[in-house]
């Protein structure tokens, strides 16, 4: 089962490969990863998406529990959550493709972050669902390069308490 | 403010800490540490060991033997790989060591330097905690965190990195005397309804059986666990890590696992309650032997909950809170042990035991220890599968007394535990039982017992002996303990062993007893 695990550790050197090796010794692949700052300069938030055994992965989430920098670990496969991701996307469109293109980012509601006499660059927030479409319909317009940032997620007020 | 050298922060901080021995190697990034010993010689005694990986063992053995932590220091690379075997031994068995290695400077670190490699990379996955001080001033605060960390808790190893330039820089000598590590759950209470169900389900019980595992022995523990034995009599069995933790209780059942008691083998079948505290008993027990029977774990580590069926009762608990409060439990109970039938346990055990004794050696060495050792004795051991667990022919009466490498299953950990396991109780007689195999991997730190003229009895077996093919023959023990100034003797074991080990185990100063098998 796929699963979004969302670490609160302390911003410190190390740590990630900390946690990154608990999966390297489990056999497991890290779909996604997303590390950033927290409101609080002093902690480090990291957004993981993997795929496991359920027993396995609340094994793994012990594992992190019991780790010194790790300050708390939440699961939100279950839970109603808001997820998203960002993607810039170069474009290089053919002669008659070029207004076809703006076309599909007005529909996505895309922006234009950057234009040059052969391409256009897009960026685009939204699901994965939503960003996979997005890259395949692109993808016959000339889409030549694609950058995904990886799942950031937080639930949604009404489950706060029950997690 | 006084300023210290980083080198003299490291010592004022050990002496701080409480801390009295430590074992350790010189080398090029830890000089300054060694270069202000001198003058730290009264306050603490440094062990100057021939082999980082024998270092980590003693100070293994000496924080086994001692209830305090362990340590070692040593320099950087072909050192501090050295020790991970060592390391890994204290993780798997959750014993407290502190390893203190050097470092290259902090600019050159990454740089392939010589002698550097990344340790808190390569012990990352075999410590508890490890970290790398970057600052002279930070050294103090950074070993008194690693040693809470490492003695509270799930105890464990710690490692700390210190680069030559942290060594060599000056600073204030600044210790927290609290430490405050915000995630960091040493004690996790005992949640009452966890309890009230525990309490239930004994209720509802007619047979139930305790297993006490290492994660119960503790010095506070071991008077509690007499009183529970005694109020409540019910039958109880330890493993191979917590021997001894039931001292002399007669509710004591022996061993469990593949090559434990008849009498546990016995009880698991005919209980219909298993209790199991601090065990891991998803390794020693098979999930087919446990169907129809409730199980209830307590573990002070969740990661180690969870294993079996999902109607186990899992309480996630200091082994101390948990016999605490099954102690003060008022409720009678009405177990259907029958008196008759446990008796009949003890002498198939003691029938089953001596069987067994007969026919192998050296079960048959471990027994004779037990019968002669009438006093305290500390028996460091190296494990071996081969056909059965042979520290259990041995009877402890404390579990401090039994040291052995279980997870790890390290050859060659017996000989240097006992040395550390000497120093931690110098009034303790400490025998060491290896065979010629597992003695031959840290052999050389005969020396060390020699310089520190330790009373120490070296049991080594020579399993190859007797092989009448020459090339087979493994080394001679008695000339080899003879060449590192150790008096040694040879026995046969077709002598009177008794008569024989008796004659040897009693004596002042280190000695080597080679038994040809």
């Amino acid at each position: 089962m796929r699963h979004i695990l969302s670490i609160l550790v302390d911003n410190e050197p190390g740590v990630l490969a900390r946690i990154a090796g608990l999966f390297t010794a489990r056999g497991f692949n890290i779909e996604s990863l997303c590390v950033a700052e927290t409101e609080r300069p002093s902690l480090s938030k990291i957004t993981l998406v993997t795929s496991g055994e359920d027993w396995v992965i609340d094994q793994i989430i012990k594992r992190f529990e019991n780790m010194i920098n790790v300050i708390k670990v939440r699961d939100f496969s279950d839970a109603d959550s808001i997820q998203r991701e960002l993607i810039i996307a170069r474009v290089v469109p053919t002669k008659n493709s070029r207004s076809e293109v703006l076309r599909v980012a007005d529909i996505f509601r895309s922006n234009v972050v950057d234009v040059g006499p052969k391409s256009y660059t897009l960026e685009l927030t939204g699901n994965k669902e939503k960003l996979e479409a997005f890259v395949a319909i692109l993808r016959p317009l000339g889409l030549k390069e694609v950058t995904r940032t990886g799942l950031i997620s937080l639930p949604r007020e009404k489950k706060m308490k029950e997690i | 403010m006084k300023k210290y050298l980083g080198a003299e922060l490291f010592f004022e901080s050990l002496y701080y800490l409480g801390i009295r021995t430590i074992f350790g190697l010189p080398g090029g990034y830890v000089l300054k540490v060694y270069d202000v010993l001198p003058s730290y010689s009264k306050k603490i005694k440094h062990i100057l060991t021939r082999h980082e990986q024998a270092a980590t063992h003693m100070a293994d053995g000496f924080a086994r033997a001692s209830e305090l932590p362990g340590i070692v220091l040593c320099t950087s690379g072909p050192a501090a790989t050295n020790t991970v075997a060592g390391i890994t031994t204290a993780y798997m068995d959750s014993v407290p060591v502190l390893i203190f290695t050097g470092q290259v400077p902090v600019p050159f670190l990454g740089s392939d330097a010589f002698q550097e490699a990344d340790h808190i990379g390569i012990t990352r996955s075999c410590t508890k905690h490890n970290t790398l001080v970057r600052k002279t001033i930070d050294l103090p605060k950074a070993m008194a965190e690693a040693y809470h960390i490492a003695t509270t808790g799930r105890k464990g190893p710690v490692l700390v990195d210190m680069p030559k330039d942290v060594l060599i820089g000056e600073s204030e000598f600044k210790i927290p005397e609290k430490i405050r590590l915000p995630n960091y759950e040493e004690n996790p209470i005992l949640k009452k309804k966890d309890f009230e169900n525990f309490e239930s389900l004994l209720n509802l019980s007619d047979k139930p059986l305790l297993v006490f595992g290492r994660g119960s022995c503790d010095m506070s523990n071991m008077k509690n666990i007499k009183h529970i034995l005694k109020k409540f009599a019910i039958p109880s069995l330890t493993s191979l890590m917590s021997l001894g933790v039931l001292g002399d209780s007669e509710n004591n059942f022996g061993m469990l696992g593949d090559h434990g008691s008849y009498a546990a083998a016995e009880l698991i079948r005919n209980t219909d309650l298993l209790i199991s505290i601090g065990c891991d008993l998803n390794k020693i027990l098979p999930e087919t032997l446990l169907q129809n029977k409730k199980i209830v774990v307590v573990d002070i580590d969740e990661a180690q909950l969870n294993y079996f069926r999902k109607d186990t009762l899992n309480i996630h608990t200091n082994s101390k809170f948990f016999i605490d409060a099954f102690k003060d439990i008022k409720n009678k109970f009405q177990f259907k042990w029958e008196k008759k039938y446990l008796k009949g346990l003890h002498t198939k055990n003691t029938t089953h035991k001596l069987s067994v004794v007969s026919k192998n050696k050296k079960a048959f060495i471990f027994h004779a220890l037990s019968l002669l050792s009438k006093d305290e004795t500390i028996i460091c051991s190296d494990f071996s599968y081969q056909d059965t667990t042979h520290q259990q022919f041995f009877e402890f009466k404390d579990y401090r007394n039994n040291i052995l490498a279980g997870g790890n299953g390290i050859p060659g950990y017996g000989f240097p535990a006992a040395i550390g396991a000497k120093f931690a109780r110098p009034k303790t007689k400490v025998v060491s039982v290896s065979s010629g195999a597992n003695f031959q991997f840290n052999m050389q730190e005969m020396i060390v017992a020699r310089e520190q003229n330790l009373d120490l009895s070296i049991i080594v077996v020579n399993e190859r002996g007797k092989d009448k093919n020459q090339k087979n023959k493994g080394p001679d023990y008695t000339l080899m303990g003879e060449a590192f100034g150790v008096k040694s003797f040879k026995i046969d074991i077709d002598d009177d062993i008794k008569k024989e080990l008796g004659k040897h185990l009693n004596h002042q100063g280190t000695r080597l007893i080679e038994i040809v098998i």
